[in-house]
């Protein structure tokens, strides 16, 4: 059943007589004062198990009934908790070359679809049309507040849904043309409900919260709620979207030739910590090397230690990526050199990510830099001295099309699927620069679809001292950049986008320019006005009419001279 | 000094939730018995509601003392570490330490030398990895104005004469109180830098978009503490820190909070307060700071 809420008995009509093909599925509502109300109708008294509420100012595409069984089916395959479905939306990760969170697969006066194909959950979705899993929505007892109006419902039905444990996501499927831009100025003034917004901090942890026409504000309102049992909207969405999913597995990496023992096992403990807290992935540890192993390192049972083949005259670090990427079973890959770490702390976040997102993302994520200093490099796990330095910052991974690094190798997960099919001849020719060259190959492959978060992944050991990149002979690291540059420039890692970050600098620099010459008019039209008036003062007539003015504002009152500003 | 219980059994306590167990289990006790060449009694409590597996009993040279919920509803951090103390009967030194940490090889052998050569001090803290606090350390003395909860070593004796923690926190700040009254008492409160222990501490990882628990807490224990150790000028001036600059984020629940549910439960302590470590310079700092160690 399709439920349309349509503005008068014409507007439906006009609706049915667009949607002729399937007229005899759509029920028109009319005459409805709150959209409160409609869903919960919908929900009461829907005679199917699943149904679609339409604004009247939607075109649905032809074929669009016809196809939305097979929708369902692939939901109940794919998403077995899904409550609610929609056509745009807020994810909680920012997907494509900018880091979007929000996801439109749909046309209206705003722009474009911004993603494709893969099914995304969401916070918030956008109530221009939305699928509803009824069964699943009554056997939650779900329901939305009775408030009045046609504003912020979407928003707060998502949320209703996702605090009642079901998943609310975007799916393209549902795709249309939505002929209608909202009125802004009604949604601003519905944000600042106390109402809404007293709804919403009850449920959420959340002090904001995001949908596609701005953000609601509940700094005000949310420590109301403090001894509520409350969720974060983010990450309760996402497990709610993963119930019923298997797991994808994750192989964190570390390349090593055991010269580092302490700071290995401090690795080593951290990726354990990592694990304990993933829910939804299946992380796996292997410790890769050409080296033997170390004996002390037998009592972490979990981790394996693997011993690759090696080509002595030839700095192994490439290949040991290569090598790795076809030895392991597993759907991602995260390097981790022996001197980083991994913070446990969004573990859980990042699991139900890697298993959310469309299958074969690679994931971006913060770094940090830490200075230290160790008493004794060899055996100490942690250091005399420590202090963070830069942070690298995930939403910035495009600018690796620049020619520079922008993403340290343990801010990536990459697919494991792409990973080992980096040409031999690229693995041969480059030795030093093997993670900025992963990633770029990672980047420039057709399958390559991002997933930005800003949350801190791993801390990276800055000691100077034994560190390759610290090396003064720049000699290897120029010799592997000029192969590099070599084999971007002939294409084996390279795609049109490398020109992306010159684009972006000069449309960025056009407005930055735009800017300063509007600058300058103004300064011309300043010094104009300045120039004018003191030519003006300097005239006889204005010198001469002075003591009139000087007696006008002696003897009238300013009260009134304010009076009489609206006739002069 | 009560040094014969340090090196004979070597006490730790430990709150957790049931959710901590396998961490306690593959990490945290692992550690322990590296971080000490002696005998270890771990006293833990699991604070959380419902059933959960027990600790094993012994688990190497680590002897396992452990305990439920103490009584229906939440229990406080001072509550719980209060409860574990008196259940031993005896005044002996003991650690705390945080459910969520990995202790550095030899950490608490540490801690024990620093608190040997350190006649007066009631607590001895260690050092914090990866994210040290950036608060003051005298360069001569290693004192501090006061030691975190998460990885210290506390003086029996002055813990029972003081009363152990005080519990109307709930959570949050018990340890600068502790500090405190530790400095007013008479005793020090000593940093040992080279006693590290891991412990991924929330700061670094709060979203903008969330107002956390220990945020909340913070706030509202943070005119507790002004109110009970310097009276009414100390809460005016609290509440001014919290509400200038167009006021910190939450502070107008915490006031609300602070005064509807905690105010009539804390008596001022008596007197003017006035010492050199005892002191606060800002929303929640109680210490200068060291800029090298805050994160750009």
């Amino acid at each position: 059943m399709i439920y349309v809420v349509a503005r008068s008995a014409e507007s439906g009509a006009i609706f049915l007589d667009r949607h002729n093909s399937f007229r005899g599925k759509i029920e028109v509502l009319t005459g409805q004062t709150s959209y409160f109300n409609v869903i919960n109708h919908v929900i009461d008294l829907c005679p199917d198990g699943y149904c679609v509420i339409v604004h009247d100012d939607v075109f649905l595409r032809s074929g669009f009934v016809e196809e939305l069984p097979n929708l369902i089916e692939k939901l109940d395959r794919d998403w077995p908790n899904w409550g609610l479905v929609g056509n745009a939306g807020i994810a909680p990760f920012g997907v494509g070359y900018s880091g979007e969170r929000i996801i439109r697969y749909l046309s209206d006066p705003h722009g474009g679809p911004n993603w494709t194909e893969s099914v995304v959950p969401a916070e918030t979705l956008d109530g221009n049309l939305l699928l509803l899993n009824i069964a699943s929505l009554r056997r939650k007892s779900i329901r939305v507040p009775d408030f009045f109006g046609f504003q912020m419902y979407d928003i707060i039905f998502s949320i209703e849904v996702i605090v009642a444990g079901l998943a609310v996501l975007v799916a393209p499927d549902l795709a249309c043309f939505h002929a209608s831009a909202g009125s802004q100025s009604d949604f601003d003034v519905a944000a600042i409900s106390d109402s809404a917004r007293i709804h919403i901090a009850s449920r959420l942890l959340n002090s904001r919260v995001m949908f596609l026409n701005g953000v609601i504000d509940l700094k005000d309102v949310t420590l109301q709620f403090v001894d509520h049992q409350r969720f974060e909207l983010g990450l309760q969405s996402l497990r709610n979207a993963q119930v019923g999913r298997s797991n994808k597995s994750l192989t964190v990496v570390t390349r090593t030739r055991f010269n580092r023992r302490g700071m290995l096992e401090r690795c080593i403990e951290t990726v354990a910590m990592f694990k304990g807290r993933s829910t939804s992935v299946d992380v796996s540890h292997v410790v890769v090397s050409t080296f033997e192993s170390n004996d002390s390192l037998s009592r972490f049972p979990d981790v394996s230690f693997l011993r690759a083949p090696t080509d002595s005259r030839k700095d192994d670090r490439f290949r040991l990526v290569k090598w790795i990427a076809n030895e392991v079973d597993s759907d991602y890959l995260l390097f981790l050199d022996d001197d980083d770490w991994l913070f446990p702390n969004a573990a859980e976040f990042i699991s139900l990510l890697v298993a959310l997102a469309p299958h074969g993302s690679s994931f971006f994520f913060d770094t940090r830099h830490f200075s230290e200093k160790f008493i004794d490099e060899v055996s100490d796990s942690l250091p005399a001295l420590v202090s963070p330095g830069r942070k690298f910052e995930a939403k910035l991974f495009v600018g690796c099309f620049s020619g520079h690094n922008h993403i340290p190798f343990c801010g990536a997960i990459l697919p494991k699927s792409t990973v080992s099919t980096i040409p031999d001849s690229l693995v041969e020719s480059i030795t030093l620069f093997e993670d900025f060259a992963t990633l770029l190959y990672c980047m420039t492959r057709e399958s390559f679809s991002p997933v930005v978060v800003d949350v801190l992944l791993a801390g990276i050991s800055i000691r100077g001292d034994g560190q390759t990149v610290f090396s003064t002979d720049r000699t290897r690291w120029n010799e592997s950049m000029a192969v590099l540059s070599a084999e971007i420039s002939r294409g084996v890692v390279s795609s049109r986008l490398n020109s992306l970050p010159q684009l972006a600098l000069r449309y960025s620099g056009r407005d930055l320019r735009f800017i300063e010459s509007m600058l300058d008019v103004a300064r011309e039209s300043h010094y104009h006005a300045i120039r004018d008036v003191n030519r003006m003062r300097a005239t006889w007539s204005w010198r001469i009419t002075r003591p009139f003015r000087v007696l006008f504002r002696a003897v009238v009152p300013s009260r009134l001279r304010r009076t009489q500003d609206p006739l002069r | 000094m009560y040094i014969e219980g340090v090196y004979g059994r070597l006490i730790v306590q430990v709150v957790h939730r049931g959710e901590d167990l396998p961490h306690l289990l593959d990490r945290l006790i692992p550690s322990l018995t590296r971080s000490t060449t002696s005998e270890i009694e771990l006293w833990a409590l699991d604070y959380s509601s419902g059933a959960h597996r027990e600790l094993p009993t012994s688990f190497d040279r680590v002897t396992v003392h452990w305990f439920g919920q103490i009584r229906d509803g939440d229990c406080g951090f001072g509550e719980n570490h209060n409860f574990l103390f008196q259940a031993r009967g005896t005044n002996d030194d003991f650690v705390i330490l945080n459910p969520d940490c990995i202790l550095n090889n030899g950490a608490i052998d540490r801690l024990v030398a620093t608190k040997l050569l350190s006649a007066r001090a009631a607590i001895v803290e260690g050092r914090q990895w990866p994210f040290e606090h950036p608060k003051e350390v005298d360069p001569l003395t290693n004192e501090t104005p006061w030691a975190s909860g998460a990885f210290a070593l506390i003086d029996g004796r002055f813990y029972a004469e003081c009363g152990g923690m005080d519990e109307g926190y709930f959570m949050y700040l018990e340890d600068v109180d502790l500090s405190w009254r530790a400095w007013l008492s008479g005793h020090s409160v000593v940093y040992e830098s080279r006693a590290v222990v891991a412990h991924f501490s929330g700061g670094q990882f709060y979203r903008p978009d969330v107002i956390s628990m220990e945020e909340h807490y913070g706030l509202r224990n943070f005119l507790r503490l002004a109110y009970k150790f310097f009276g009414e000028e100390g809460e005016r001036r609290a509440i001014n820190l919290l509400e200038e600059n167009g006021g910190v984020r939450g502070a107008g629940q915490a006031i609300a909070d602070y005064k509807a549910l905690l105010k009539e439960r804390v008596t001022p302590i008596a007197g003017n307060v006035s010492h050199p470590r005892v002191k606060i310079l800002g929303v929640n700092r109680f210490h200068q700071l060291r800029l090298s160690l805050i994160p750009e």
